[in-house]
């Protein structure tokens, strides 16, 4: 296994040969043919880049992210036009904010003051909730390693290599021995959690990690962190069905990409069920 | 690939064995062979399995003890045969309920019979020595 500390977000993206969590996912959500599509970044993934960066590494988060104060500039519209709703309609607040963007060096992101504020309530959210406490204390760790990346060295029995980069690991002598994953959400109680869980195949993402870091999956986590008031934080892991039937499912999905990879047709890459009669 | 994978894929490519046959055990990391896998590996190897209940560990509907005889002829005509039990009772299957707590039936003698039969095919093919087990006996796992 390759271990990178610092490998840059663009050049982790870009090993394309290497199978990553987000593409098992997409792939039992829907497709390959899905999961190989690009997409843009939207305000929900920058505002999730954000709150990761900011929990994992504060100076890279100054670095990328600039926040864009427009309280100033708002409060001098409303002075000069009273009238007017929507300060930040007019031209003269479109025309500030854009001369903000321009100022922004290729690799910078701006964020509205109001985001920052929530990733700070969240942080400390966070870091205040018993729940990730009693995690940290049952793992007898002596490291925490953010964001590093790992590449797998060598195809595994489907002739695959994998790649993964978990938000934190707690590492015993050079050994991960817990798992932890960032989740910003709008509900973080069991039931909209649950939904989100299996809404999003975060059980395959965990059953992923653990695969490919050789880590059990009852010691993966994801906390949940309301990204809206009132900004609570919860913990969850897999119970032992859900860990069963996500190792099953992983591999399956492995088999399908396996298959695809030795004979990229539309058939390999289309829906699981694209060639039979399904009954529901 | 490692040793202990290249066994694997060699075991998955002679039994033409998929994704659906076979996993990872989440926690303890060992391979779990799935009832379609062992399908597969009896009809790949013309295995036979006859059942023998055995009556003094077996006890009303709620405690069963089956042994299985696994028998397969290899290429020379020479005749293999491994014996293995299966047993179930409260003490080593997960107890059903509905959501209104209804105890569901269970099934001891069906159990039974699956799990020795799973532990004679993947003995009598090699699979055991390899540290490969059957989905059949993943309840005793998740207890474990």
């Amino acid at each position: 296994m390759n271990i990178i500390p610092n490998l840059p977000n663009s050049e982790y993206h870009s090993k394309k040969d290497y199978i990553s969590s987000s593409f098992v996912k997409a792939v039992a959500k829907h497709s390959i043919q899905r999961a190989s599509q690009k997409f843009d970044a939207t305000p929900a993934l920058i505002f999730g880049d954000a709150m990761h960066t900011y929990f994992e590494d504060r100076q890279k988060f100054h670095q990328r992210f600039v926040v864009f104060k427009d309280a100033e500039v708002i409060a001098e519209i409303l002075e000069k036009r009273p009238d007017i709703m929507a300060p930040t309609m007019t031209k003269e607040y479109k025309s500030y904010k854009n001369d903000f963007e321009c100022s922004l060096a290729e690799d910078q992101v701006s964020i509205s003051e109001h985001d920052m504020e929530r990733i700070q309530i969240m942080y400390n959210s966070a870091i205040n909730n018993i729940g990730l406490k009693q995690v940290y204390e049952e793992h007898n760790h002596n490291d925490v390693w953010d964001e590093y990346s790992f590449l797998s060295d060598e195809p595994d029995m489907f002739g695959l290599l994998y790649r993964v980069r978990p938000d934190r690991l707690l590492v015993r002598d050079e050994e991960p021995v817990a798992i932890l994953d960032w989740k910003s959400c709008k509900d973080a109680s069991i039931k909209a959690f649950r939904s989100d869980f299996f809404r999003y195949r975060y059980d395959l993402q965990a059953a992923f990690y653990c695969d490919v870091l050789g880590v059990p999956v009852d010691q993966f986590y994801f906390v949940a962190i309301e990204k809206e008031f009132p900004y609570n934080t919860a913990v969850y892991s897999l119970s032992e069905d859900t860990q069963f039937n996500a190792m099953q499912e992983l591999n399956i999905i492995k088999d399908r990409i396996s298959k695809w990879k030795q004979n990229p047709t539309t058939e390999t890459s289309g829906l699981e069920n694209a060639n039979e009669i399904t009954y529901l | 690939m490692s040793a202990e994978k290249n066994v694997l894929r060699e075991l998955a490519d002679r039994y033409n064995l998929t994704g659906k046959d076979f996993f990872k055990h989440p926690s303890q990391g060992f391979i779990i062979i799935t009832r379609t896998g062992v399908e597969k590996i009896m009809a790949h190897d013309k295995i036979t399995v006859t059942y023998e209940v055995v009556p003094e560990l077996t006890e009303n509907q709620e405690n069963c003890c089956i042994k299985a005889i696994a028998e397969k002829v290899d290429a020379n005509g020479e005749v293999y045969t491994v014996e293995s039990f299966g047993s179930a009772n409260h003490y080593n299957c997960s107890i059903k309920t509905t959501k209104n707590g209804r105890t569901l039936p269970h099934y001891p003698v069906e159990t039974a019979e699956k799990r020795a039969k799973a532990r004679a095919v993947l003995q009598i093919t090699g699979f055991y020595s390899e540290g490969i087990f059957s989905e059949d006996e993943s309840d005793d796992f998740k207890r474990s």
